[in-house]
C-alpha cells in the first residue's frame, strides 16, 4: 500500500514538475513565403533549438492573405497569433481600428529589447501617441542592381563613379551598349508601385500621400514628372515591356540595369550573375531616395494572451533581431538591429549601404492612415499609364478618387 | 379547437413573438457596469455572428410548420416545429457562449460613452449576453407547438408517418445546409447591399444610397467600376459562350462517329474539366508567355497575349479548353439517344450529312443545347479566376470583370455594402438572362 502511495505521489510530483517546466508555446504568422520564407523558418528553428522555454509555431502566408485574414481573426477572437510580422505602413490603420496592442516597454526590456538597439527610421514610424506598436526586423526597399560583366564589356563603369545612377545616365548607358551590339534592354519596369513611390519621394518634398492625415493627396507635379519619365523611357525603347520576365533577363545578360527589391539578392547570387547594388535610379543624386518599408513584429489584440506569453514573444523578437545576420545574408535584407552594423560580414554585403546612418534621409518609408486603400488603387494603374491605356492626369485622378470613395463608402 | 389549430397558433406565435424578442448584454469597464438590450430582428441583420445563421432556418421551419398544421398535416407540422425548436434553441446556446459578440459591441460602446467612461476597445474584455423573457416565450411557443401538434402514434399511423416523412429525410440534409450556408448568406448579401458596411462594425442601413451612387453618380469610382466591369463581363460572355457550345458539340459529333481510339480522346477531352482553375490558368500562363511561350514560338510571332485586345483571345481559349469536357459529355449522351430510324428515314429521303445534322440531330438535341446554353451563360457571367490569375487586376479599363471589382472592394478594401450592391446587380443580370433562356427552352419544348 505504501509502495503504491509512493508511486502515485511520485507520479503526481513528476507531472507537476513537467507542467511547471512546460515550454510556452507561441503562434507566429509572417508574410514570408518565397526564398525568404525558408530563411525565416531557419531562424525560427534556430530560436527553438537555442532554448527550451519557448516554442514558436511559424505560419507563413502571402502578405495579401495575411492582411485579409488578420482583421477577421481578431474580430472572431479565436486563433489570433501571439506575434505577427506586418509591413510598417499598415500599422497606423491597424492602430486606428484598435486591432493592435502596444508593447509594454518595461516587459520587453526584460528580454533585451530597447529603442537604441534598432534602426531609428523604422522604430519611430511605429511609435503612435507615445506607444510602441512595432519592433522592426529589417528595413528593405527597391534599389538598383547592375550587371557588372555587361558594364565592363561595354565600358559603362564611369556612371558608377559617384555611387548614384541618374535617368540620364541610364539612357547614356543604353545607347552606348546598343552602339556596340547589345540587343537586350537597358532598364526594367518592375513592381511599378514600389518603383514609382521611390521616384515620387525624390521629387515630392516629404513624399506625402495626404494633407490632413485622412483624405488622399499627391504632389501632382512631382507624380506627373515621375510618371512621364517612365513613359518616355518606355516609348524610347529603353525599358522592358509588361510581360518581359525582367529577372530572367538580368540573370541571362539581357538587362543592364535591374530595378528590384533588395530581397532578390539571394536569387541573383544563386543565378550566378556578377552584380553590384546601388541606390534607386534618381533624377538628381542630391535628392536620391528609395521606396523603403520595414517588417515589424506586432501583437494583435487578444484578451486571452498572458503576460508569460508576452514575455516569450519578447524573447523571440529579441533573438530574431540579434541573430538576423542570416536574414541579411540569405534573404538580402538590412537588419534593423543596429548591432549588426558593426559585424564585418554584414558591412561587406552589397546592401549594407542602406544601413549607413548618414543615408537615413534617403529611406522613404510612407506613413498614411489609409495606406492599404492607396496601395490597392495605385497598384491597379501600375502599368496602364506607361503603355497609354490611361492618360497620366487621369491615372492620378483615378487613384485619388478611388481612395476617397472607398473611405466614404466604408 | 383542434390540436392542429392550437399547434398552428403556437407556430404563428413563434414568428410574432420573435419580432419582439431581444438579447441583453452587460459589461463592466473601469468599475462601471452598463447593460443594453437589442431587438432580435435588429440582431438578425447585424451580420456579425455565426449562430445567427440558425435563426432563418428556425423561421423557415416555423412557417412550414404553421402551413402544415393549418392543413391538418400534424406529423409534418410536428417535424418542422421540431426543426424550428432545435435551431432556435441551438442559436440561444451558441449565442450565449460568445463572450465578446461584435454585434453587441457597438451599442455597448455607445452606452459606455453615454456613461462618460473613457475606454479603448481592449478595455471591453467581456460582454455577457443574455435573453429577455420574450425570447424564452418564443422558444417555449414553438416547443409547445411541437408537443401539442404530434400525430397519432399507433402502429398504422407510424407506418403512414414513416411514409410521409421519408421524402423529407432525403432532402433534409441538403435543405439544412442550403438554408444555412447558401440561402441565409444570400439574403444577408442582399440586405448588405442597402447598407454602409466595413465588415467589422455593425452595418448602417442606408436604403437605396448605394444603388443611387452606382446608377447616377457618374464621378464616383464605383459607378465607373460597375459599368466597366459589367461591360467587360458581357463582352466575355458574348465571345466565350458560342465557343463553349460549338467546340464541345463538334467534339461530341466527332466522337459519336466512333473513330479509332475514341475512348482515349474522350478521356483526354474531359481531363481539363477535372483540373482546378489555378492549375489551368498557371499552365496556360506559360503557354502564352511572350518570350518563352510555345504559342508565339509555334506561330512565329511576337504577340503579347497579356495586353488587350489579345487578352480576350487568351481568356476565351483557356475557358473553352477548361469547360469543354463536361459539356461534351452531355452532348454525347444526347447524341446517343437520337433514334437511329430517323437517320435511316432521312437517308431514304436522300438527305446528306449536313441535312441530317440540321434536320435530325439538332432538333433532337434542343433540350441539352438550351440547358448547356443557360449553364454556360451563368458560368461565364461569374468569370473571375481566369483574368485574375492570368493577367492580374491591371488594365483597369480593358479586361477587369465585375467579380474582380466585387471581390477587391469587399475583401481587400472592406467596402462591403457597395460591393454587395454590385453583386446584387450582377445577380439580377444573370437572373434576367437565364429567365429569358428558360422561357425559350420551355417554349421550344411545347412546340
Amino acid at each position: 500500500m505504501k509502495k503504491t502511495l509512493a508511486l502515485v505521489l511520485s507520479l503526481v510530483m513528476l507531472l507537476t514538475a513537467a507542467t511547471a517546466m512546460a515550454a510556452t508555446e507561441i503562434n507566429y504568422w509572417s508574410v514570408f513565403t518565397g526564398g525568404d520564407g525558408a530563411v525565416m523558418q531557419g531562424m525560427v528553428d534556430a530560436f527553438n533549438a537555442s532554448q527550451d522555454e519557448v516554442i514558436v509555431n511559424h505560419t507563413p502566408m502571402t502578405a495579401d492573405d495575411l492582411y485579409q485574414k488578420i482583421p477577421l481573426t481578431v474580430q472572431t477572437g479565436t486563433g489570433i497569433p501571439d506575434v505577427c510580422v506586418v509591413h510598417i505602413e499598415r500599422i497606423p490603420n491597424f492602430v486606428d481600428q484598435e486591432l493592435l496592442y502596444s508593447y509594454d516597454l518595461d516587459l520587453v526590456a526584460e528580454a533585451g529589447i530597447k529603442q537604441e538597439n534598432y534602426n531609428q527610421a523604422a522604430w519611430v514610424k511605429s511609435t503612435i501617441d507615445d506607444e510602441q506598436y512595432g519592433i522592426p526586423l529589417d528595413v528593405h526597399g527597391y534599389i538598383t542592381y547592375i550587371n557588372k560583366d555587361l558594364f565592363d564589356q561595354y565600358g559603362l563603369n564611369e556612371i558608377l563613379a559617384d555611387g548614384y545612377i541618374t535617368f540620364d545616365e541610364v539612357k547614356w548607358a543604353g545607347d552606348k551598349a546598343k552602339e556596340q551590339g547589345f540587343t537586350g534592354k537597358t532598364f526594367d519596369l518592375g513592381w511599378m508601385r514600389a518603383q514609382m513611390l521611390g521616384y515620387y519621394a525624390q521629387l515630392a518634398d516629404g513624399h506625402k500621400l495626404t494633407d490632413d492625415g485622412v483624405a488622399p493627396a499627391l504632389d501632382r507635379e512631382a507624380m506627373k514628372k515621375a510618371m512621364e519619365t517612365m513613359k518616355e523611357l518606355y516609348e524610347q525603347g529603353y525599358t522592358t515591356t509588361k510581360t518581359d520576365d525582367y529577372s530572367s533577363m538580368f540573370y541571362g545578360g539581357e538587362l543592364l540595369i535591374w530595378s528590384e527589391g533588395i530581397w532578390m539578392k539571394a536569387a541573383a547570387v544563386d543565378a550566378g550573375v556578377n552584380f553590384e547594388m546601388y541606390p534607386a535610379v534618381c533624377f538628381d543624386p542630391a535628392t536620391c531616395k528609395e521606396w523603403m518599408s520595414s517588417h515589424n513584429f506586432v501583437q494583435f489584440a487578444d484578451e486571452e494572451r498572458t503576460e508569460e506569453e508576452d514575455l516569450a514573444v519578447a524573447k523571440f523578437v529579441n533573438f530574431m533581431g540579434e541573430n538576423s545576420l542570416v536574414w541579411a545574408k540569405d534573404a538580402g535584407q538590412v537588419p534593423a538591429h543596429v548591432s549588426l552594423n558593426e559585424v564585418a560580414e554584414f558591412a561587406s554585403m552589397p546592401q549594407a549601404f542602406l544601413a549607413d546612418p548618414a543615408r537615413e534621409d534617403e529611406l522613404a518609408i510612407y506613413y498614411y492612415l489609409h495606406w492599404g486603400l492607396f496601395d490597392t488603387a495605385f497598384s491597379r494603374i501600375g502599368w496602364d499609364f506607361v503603355d497609354g491605356t490611361i492618360e497620366i492626369d487621369a491615372a492620378i485622378d483615378q487613384v485619388l478618387q478611388e481612395v476617397a470613395d472607398a473611405i466614404a463608402a466604408q | 379547437m383542434t390540436r392542429s389549430k392550437i399547434a398552428a397558433f403556437l407556430a404563428l406565435a413563434f414568428i410574432v413573438l420573435f419580432c419582439f424578442a431581444g438579447v441583453t448584454a452587460t459589461t463592466t469597464v473601469k468599475d462601471t457596469t452598463v447593460a443594453i438590450e437589442m431587438g432580435m430582428p435588429k440582431l438578425l441583420f447585424s451580420l456579425s455572428s455565426a449562430p445567427l445563421l440558425l435563426i432563418p432556418l428556425a423561421l423557415v421551419a416555423a412557417v412550414a410548420a404553421f402551413i402544415a398544421f393549418i392543413q391538418d398535416e400534424k406529423n409534418v407540422g410536428m417535424l418542422f416545429s421540431f426543426v424550428a425548436t432545435v435551431a432556435f434553441g441551438l442559436f440561444m446556446v451558441f449565442f450565449s457562449m460568445e463572450q465578446k459578440n461584435s454585434a453587441l459591441y457597438t451599442p455597448i460602446a455607445e452606452a459606455l460613452e453615454l456613461a462618460e467612461v473613457k475606454f479603448k476597445k481592449r478595455d471591453v474584455k467581456l460582454i455577457t449576453p443574455g435573453f429577455n423573457i420574450v425570447t424564452y416565450l418564443t422558444l417555449v411557443s414553438i416547443a409547445l407547438s411541437c408537443v401539442i401538434g404530434h400525430g397519432d402514434f399507433s402502429k398504422e399511423r407510424r407506418h403512414i408517418l414513416k411514409r410521409d416523412l421519408l421524402p423529407y429525410a432525403y432532402i433534409g440534409p441538403h435543405l439544412f445546409f442550403f438554408i444555412i450556408f447558401f440561402m441565409t448568406p444570400a439574403i444577408y448579401g442582399v440586405y448588405a447591399a442597402f447598407t454602409k458596411w466595413d465588415l467589422f462594425t455593425e452595418p448602417v442601413f442606408t436604403g437605396l444610397e448605394n444603388f443611387k451612387t452606382l446608377f447616377f453618380d457618374s464621378t464616383n469610382t464605383y459607378y465607373k467600376q460597375l459599368r466597366n466591369g459589367l461591360w467587360n463581363t458581357i463582352k466575355f460572355v458574348l465571345m466565350c459562350v458560342p465557343f463553349c457550345i460549338i467546340v464541345p458539340l463538334s467534339l461530341a459529333l466527332a466522337l459519336n462517329a466512333r473513330p479509332k481510339g475514341n475512348k482515349i480522346f474522350q478521356a483526354l477531352y474531359y481531363l481539363p474539366s477535372l483540373m482546378s482553375i489555378s492549375t489551368v490558368t498557371l499552365t496556360w500562363r506559360y503557354v502564352f508567355n511572350t518570350q518563352y511561350g510555345i504559342v508565339n514560338k509555334f506561330l512565329g510571332v511576337d504577340a503579347n497575349f497579356f495586353m488587350p485586345p489579345y487578352t480576350w483571345v487568351m481568356l476565351v481559349i483557356v475557358t473553352v479548353w477548361w469547360c469543354t469536357g463536361s459539356t461534351m459529355v452531355i452532348y454525347q449522351s444526347a447524341l446517343a439517344s437520337v433514334p437511329q430510324d430517323q437517320y435511316e428515314a432521312a437517308s431514304v429521303d436522300g438527305a446528306g450529312t449536313i441535312q441530317k445534322f440540321f434536320n435530325v440531330t439538332l432538333p433532337n438535341m434542343t433540350y441539352p443545347l438550351m440547358y448547356t446554353l443557360v449553364t454556360s451563360v451563368v458560368a461565364q457571367f461569374n468569370i473571375y479566376g481566369q483574368p485574375d490569375i492570368l493577367v492580374g487586376f491591371s488594365n483597369a479599363e480593358a479586361n477587369s470583370v465585375l467579380l474582380q471589382y466585387i471581390y477587391e472592394n469587399s475583401v481587400k478594401k472592406q467596402v462591403a455594402g457597395m460591393s454587395s450592391a454590385m453583386a446584387v446587380i450582377l445577380g439580377l443580370c444573370i437572373m434576367v438572362v437565364s429567365f429569358i433562356q428558360m422561357r425559350m427552352m420551355v417554349k421550344n419544348q411545347q412546340d
